[in-house]
């Protein structure tokens, strides 16, 4: 009903928007000039003479506007009080949350870790993809609608609340917090590398300054600014991501219209090898070296599980199965549906991600394919895999503008999903375990203040474990899905839909999936310091790091089913919010 | 009074109309994704035959005449070509290091006149040192016993060095290539790039037994393959079963999004489930 308070609260906040909307404006008028101004000194100073080694000036200018583009929109569009904070005021459209949930996505495992992946280890990468993607059907059809319908704010808060338990929430909390770091490392490896490629720094102090400014830009803003942003990043990465991908189709004369369908043709060509170079105007194509444009037949290239990438069809499988499963696991997933205004919204807004998603999966073999063929020659010497797609479009001769464009979207990519997981750890540090368990009278300003310095002690600790460079971007992230496919997944699962899963059984199978995560880890840790524990061949197989939910998952969700048939049965005013509200008998 | 049982709710057992409705349209999405998604992948593996390569076919021809040093010319030259067929693809260092001297001490031998052996040491020995030079350079940064510039600045002049030596025994090896390349190898031109960057200086001055079992196992790795029909068919260009899973899976899982939401929407308005 209307009332004389919501017309003038209404009109409040059209005021609002429209003066956001009108600093926006400025803001892009702004950049748009200070950008067009500098143009002719990029264009002077861009020259990417080498793949590593010397200060990019084009590149670093592209990069430094928008991540003065990304902070300003933040300060506009900053959290003002908790709501906006977690969920961004539950004011955003379908596509708007679908454009967000890409972006948040589209990480830089996604954008630089996938065609890596392909690169080393040819289809076998492609579990990579499939699993990345084919985990939002599941999502879609077993968690979106029903968790928006659940109507809490984090994915700690659902599990307090349905499994009725305050230890069970600081436990998943804690869990989300755990996950959070854990695919932060890979995002900080990638934007440490594409600031060591612009900057031609040490690694080290790359992944130091460039952590130090996701960390700024997250706590400016929070999640409305980072709601926005995303939309923006969306566009950013997906335009800096697929025009080198028309030039190099182009220019390898493959059907550049459809890269992603015109480089079969060059997966074909990697398969049969490229005995003399093809011609273009009489002249012979070459990559950024003046290499040839040829290459040996490389079947394991294409060929399933090939024996020489020394991966198998079983870890095939279970990589594809971890993913997908972490994916309907993972908390800042989770965490999109609550910003949009219905459970059908949050629905469209999976499809509309899962669409904006593909876009950029489809083209990331595409990057991989011509790496393999342009960097064969052994003149261009060892290449770190996870920066492949950069030095793809510069070996293929792309305008170093352009390159540096495409290193700014890793960044952004890299920047987006930081953010998110950010917001989700330190939405989990102080709205789950500070306000709902330590202190429930804490007012939203202190709940913020806890929010920003969780935030800063998240970013320490993943800085120092990107240091180590551990292992490829797209493993670390993968190692995130499968601690969230043992952990949280099964109570999502379980606690949707079956009324029978009870306090007892969660917490029993959230056990079993952090003992299987500990097991996991702990040999990988050892394995890595040259540690051989008991069984470690048999555990390194198959309970490793990047896929361990494949074995884990079914055994949390088993123990769980078991232990909560055995105790006692779910409150009935838990059974009766689950039929009525969230699936509305 | 509502009894604990009254609420008991599970997927797969659904209490009215509207939840068989919901649990079929849930069910039969994810029976379509689980078969598309694994059986395809479980198609190829019962499909799958160990099929070689040509040049492992051809290696096994002549690697025993080779070992007996019983080959002929033409046979040596085949047992070249087929290990530069594998050194042309991306192989780990030790597998590397194990052809190279392998190819180094065939090709030495191809060209038989001692003249030509003595120009071939001759170039090859100042490139195998700048290479030697690269390495130590590489262990020290790895080592963090010099400074990253250092190590950057001095593998850029290295880099250069060593390409102007590989350049200049290219030009070499494509004087003799008629005596190390047959010309009707299709793939002569690639094998004649890649030579100068396989040859080692130390497999000649520091001789060691060819490891007969160990070069079988590295080509029997590197040219052997999991084909069947779904992997030669070639669909749009693509190999198929590339494009099924690279391409057509990610298709399929937005049109399964798709189908879902419209249906659910369609069986909420159904049920006046409108929210």
């Amino acid at each position: 009903m209307l009332t004389a308070s919501s017309i003038y609260t209404g009109n409040m906040e059209w005021k609002n928007n429209y003066k956001k909307l009108k600093e926006m404006k400025q803001l892009t008028i702004t950049l748009s000039m200070i950008f067009l101004l500098l143009l002719p000194s990029i264009a002077n100073a861009s020259g990417v003479t080498e793949l590593e080694g010397s200060f990019k000036m084009g590149p670093a200018i592209i990069l430094i506007t928008i991540l003065i583009l990304f902070i300003v929109v933040g300060i506009i569009f900053r959290a003002k009080d908790t709501t906006d904070f977690y969920a961004a005021g539950r004011r955003i459209s379908p596509i708007g949350a679908g454009m967000a949930i890409g972006s948040n996505w589209m990480s830089a495992a996604s954008f630089l870790g996938m065609a890596a992946l392909m690169y080393g280890s040819g289809y076998n990468g492609l579990a990579y993809v499939i699993g990345w993607t084919g985990g939002y059907v599941l999502l879609l059809v077993l968690m979106a609608g029903q968790i928006r319908r659940y109507g809490k704010y984090t994915a700690p808060d659902f599990i307090g609340d349905r499994f009725y338990s305050n230890g069970l929430r600081v436990f998943s909390a804690i869990v989300a917090i755990v996950i959070s770091i854990a695919y932060c490392v890979g995002q900080f490896g990638g934007i440490g590398l594409m600031f060591k490629w612009i900057l031609a720094i040490d690694y080290a102090w790359s992944v130091i300054i460039g952590g130090s400014v996701v960390l700024l830009y997250t706590l400016i803003s929070g999640m409305l600014g980072v709601t926005k942003n995303m939309q923006i990043q969306y566009v950013i990465i997906i335009i800096s991501f697929v025009i080198p991908l028309f030039i190099l189709t182009y220019k390898f004369d493959y059907f550049w219209l459809l890269p992603p369908m015109g480089y079969g043709t060059a997966v074909s060509d990697i398969v049969h090898g490229i005995p003399i170079p093809p011609m273009v105007d009489g002249v012979a194509l070459t990559n950024f070296f003046g290499n040839e444009f040829v290459m040996m037949p490389s079947p394991e290239y294409a060929m399933p599980w090939d024996p020489s990438t020394g991966k198998s069809f079983f870890q095939f499988i279970a990589i594809t199965f971890s993913l997908m499963i972490g994916t309907a696991g993972l908390p800042h997933v989770l965490q999109r549906f609550y910003v949009v205004p219905k459970a059908n919204d949050a629905r469209w807004s999976v499809v509309w991600g899962l669409f904006f998603i593909c876009i950029l999966y489809w083209g990331a073999p595409v990057y991989s394919a011509f790496g393999k063929i342009l960097s064969i020659n052994p003149e261009v010497g060892s290449l770190a895999k996870d920066a492949i797609v950069v030095y793809t479009a510069q070996l293929g001769g792309v305008n170093s503008l352009l390159v540096g464009f495409l290193a700014a979207g890793a960044v952004s990519a890299a920047f987006s999903t930081v953010s998110g997981l950010f917001v989700a750890g330190a939405s989990s540090f102080s709205h789950d375990i500070y306000y709902k368990v330590i202190n429930p009278n804490a007012k939203p300003k202190t709940q913020l203040l806890l929010a920003r310095l969780g935030t800063v002690l998240m970013a320490v600790i993943v800085t120092i474990l990107a240091i180590q460079q551990f292992a490829l971007i797209g493993e670390l992230v993968a190692a995130a899905f499968s601690i969230a496919a043992c952990t949280l997944f099964p109570l999502f699962l379980l606690g949707i839909w079956w009324s029978g899963a009870n306090r007892a059984g969660a917490i029993a199978g959230l056990t079993t999936g952090m003992l299987v995560t500990a097991m996991s880890i702990i040999y990988f840790v050892c394995g890595k310091n040259g540690i051989l524990l008991p069984g470690h061949e048999f555990i390194s197989y198959y309970f490793q790091l990047w896929y361990f939910a494949f074995i884990g998952t079914p055994l949390a969700i088993i123990v769980n089913i078991v232990v909560s048939k055995l105790t006692r049965p779910t409150p009935i005013e838990i059974k009766k919010f689950l039929a009525k509200e969230v699936h509305a008998h | 009074m509502d009894t604990n049982n009254d609420y008991n709710f599970s997927i797969f057992k659904p209490v009215n109309e509207y939840s068989r409705r919901n649990r079929n349209i849930i069910l039969s999405i994810i029976l379509i994704w689980a078969l598309c998604v694994f059986g395809f992948q479980f198609l190829l593996l019962i499909l799958e035959k160990p099929t070689p390569e040509k040049a492992l076919i051809v290696y096994e021809s002549v690697a025993d005449n080779v070992m007996k040093g019983e080959a002929t010319i033409d046979e040596k030259q085949a047992y070249a070509g087929s290990l530069l067929m594998v050194l042309g693809k991306t192989l780990k260092p030790d597998a590397r290091r194990l052809l190279d001297n392998t190819l180094t001490v065939t090709v030495y031998d191809l060209l038989a006149d001692s003249t030509e052996q003595a120009i071939l040491m001759e170039k090859l020995m100042p490139l195998s040192e700048k290479r030697a030079e690269l390495m130590g350079l590489k262990v020290a940064w790895d080592e963090r016993s010099i400074k990253y510039v250092e190590y950057k600045n001095g593998s850029l002049v290295l880099n250069d060095q060593i390409v102007l030596l590989k350049d200049d025994l290219g030009l070499y090896l494509n004087q003799v290539a008629y005596k190390l390349i047959p010309a009707e190898d299709k793939f002569r031109h690639v094998k004649l790039i890649w030579l100068p960057y396989e040859m080692r200086a130390e497999a000649i001055l520091n001789p060691q037994p060819v490891d007969r079992a160990q070069v079988d196992k590295v080509m029997t790795l590197y040219l052997t393959h999991n084909q069947s029909f779904l992997t030669d068919f070639r669909f749009l260009g693509f190999p198929f079963h590339y494009f099924y899973t690279a391409v057509f899976l990610l298709v399929l899982f937005v049109f399964l999004c798709v189908i879902y939401a419209y249906r659910i929407q369609h069986l909420h308005r159904k049920y006046g489930m409108e929210e």
